[in-house]
């Protein structure tokens, strides 16, 4: 009979627990659990999670993997049905339920924050609007409006008394530099971006975000990528996909994010990449490519939801790469 | 006989387990329009997702004329829209394009 130590030409060791920081493929015996164990490695990928149940595209997002929340939005129905949605869904890792509607309808509106704490700016009546509202976690309030009327723009923030939005589209269809900041009472313009655009995504916090994808005066989808140290905006590393209304892990930073789906000059793709503060990596696409997806979590544990084309309601969960201790069944 | 890269299957995403990591960590999916989905032909675990979902084999040429309806429907649909709606990269609503498959 073959043996561990005729095969591999080692014994395998013996801990009363299993070790702290063990390599892909080491294997050992647990005392305590009286069982072989190995290290694996489990590779990225994207998983269905629960469908909205109002299909839709360009919405605000907010939250995290397990907890998210989609908000307003273009329905795409042609008239005389409603093509700009107030509706907000709320997800709680399985299932989105339908919460407290916006106060006023619109489509191409950008948000941040949790499921109990978050900000709603901008978006298109038409025409774009600096309209604000406040999520508490049961309804939205309306607040202080933007200082510069804006759709399609970027942000990002941890809350809604922290918030930062940049670039978009003004009410007369001009590409915007201008940024601007929330300190949940007032907005502040601060620096401007290096490129102005509209269908940008935020992630981070308004001391440390990122800006990328984005398309310029002539529609063209475009690379740049830019990060926010708290008081001024530098170009870092281009995407490898152009893109715009890409889908963000919103609640990432600025040195840790993903990017997925979005519009390329190609058309819609599922190129999902990963940003690790210094490059892009092409990482596993989206089963669906889909374009004004909502995104919520983080570089690890990110959500896609909606999109289009067509209009659709369908969630896709990502979870990175990751090294897991499994036992082997020896049965 | 040409080699088949890809077989295809119609079945309804109802949502969380539809797919699974452990799914999608060995196997490559694509959906597309008609809740048609793409997966490699001769994969063990496709079959198995497949048989999981209680999936419709199709051939491509089925494939295609199911994804082809969608598309001239959604098409039909873009038509009808005012022209102030139709501005197509803004509004992130391109007219929706023909859609190949591949064998």
């Amino acid at each position: 009979m073959a043996t561990y130590l005729g095969t591999h030409g080692g014994k395998i060791q013996t801990y009363t627990s299993d070790p702290s920081n063990p390599n892909v493929g080491e294997v050992w015996y647990n005392a305590t659990a009286n069982t072989i164990r190995v290290e694996s490695f489990t590779a990225a990928a994207w998983a269905t999670g629960g469908n909205l149940n109002t299909a839709r595209s360009l919405m605000g997002s907010a939250g995290i993997q397990t907890a998210a929340l989609a908000f307003g939005g273009d329905s795409g129905s042609p008239p005389p049905a409603t093509r700009d949605l107030a509706v907000t869904e709320s997800y709680n890792g399985t299932n989105w339920t339908e919460v407290a509607d916006l106060n006023a309808s619109r489509r191409r509106i950008a948000g941040n924050g949790t499921t109990t704490s978050a900000l709603a700016t901008g978006g298109f009546e038409p025409p774009s609007v600096a309209k604000v509202e406040s999520w508490n976690g049961s309804s939205w309030s309306e607040t202080t409006d933007l200082n510069q009327a804006r759709s399609s723009a970027g942000q990002a923030g941890a809350d809604n008394t922290s918030s930062i939005v940049f670039g978009g589209s003004n009410p007369s269809g001009t590409n915007l530099v201008l940024t601007e900041t929330w300190n949940g009472s007032a907005w502040t313009e601060v620096a401007d971006l290096n490129t102005a655009g509209y269908g940008v995504t935020g992630v981070g916090i308004v001391t440390a975000a990122l800006a990328s994808d984005r398309a310029n005066a002539s529609d063209v989808a475009q690379t740049v990528v830019e990060s926010w140290n708290g008081s001024s905006w530098a170009e870092v590393a281009n995407l490898n996909t152009p893109r715009y209304y890409a889908g963000g892990s919103c609640s990432g930073t600025n040195t840790a994010a993903l990017y997925f789906g979005g519009q390329t000059p190609g058309g819609v793709t599922a190129v999902n990449e990963s940003w690790n503060g210094s490059a892009w990596t092409e990482i596993v696409d989206l089963s669906i490519a889909r374009a004004g997806a909502g995104g919520s979590g983080t570089q690890a544990l990110a959500l896609a939801f909606g999109g289009a084309p067509p209009y659709m309601n369908s969630t896709e969960e990502f979870t990175g790469e990751s090294n897991v201790t499994k036992t082997i069944d020896t049965n | 006989m040409a080699h088949k890269t890809y077989q295809y299957c119609v079945a309804e995403n109802w949502g969380k387990g539809f797919i699974e990591h452990s799914e999608s960590s060995k196997i490559a999916f694509s959906g597309l329009p008609g809740n048609v989905w793409r997966v490699p032909a001769h994969n063990k675990h496709a079959n198995l997702w497949i048989a999981k979902v209680a999936g419709s084999v199709k051939t491509l040429d089925e494939a295609q004329a199911i994804v082809d309806a969608v598309v001239t429907a959604a098409q039909a649909v873009w038509d009808a829209l005012p022209d102030a709606d139709k501005a197509p990269a803004l509004e992130n609503n391109k007219r929706p394009t023909d859609i190949t498959l591949e064998e």
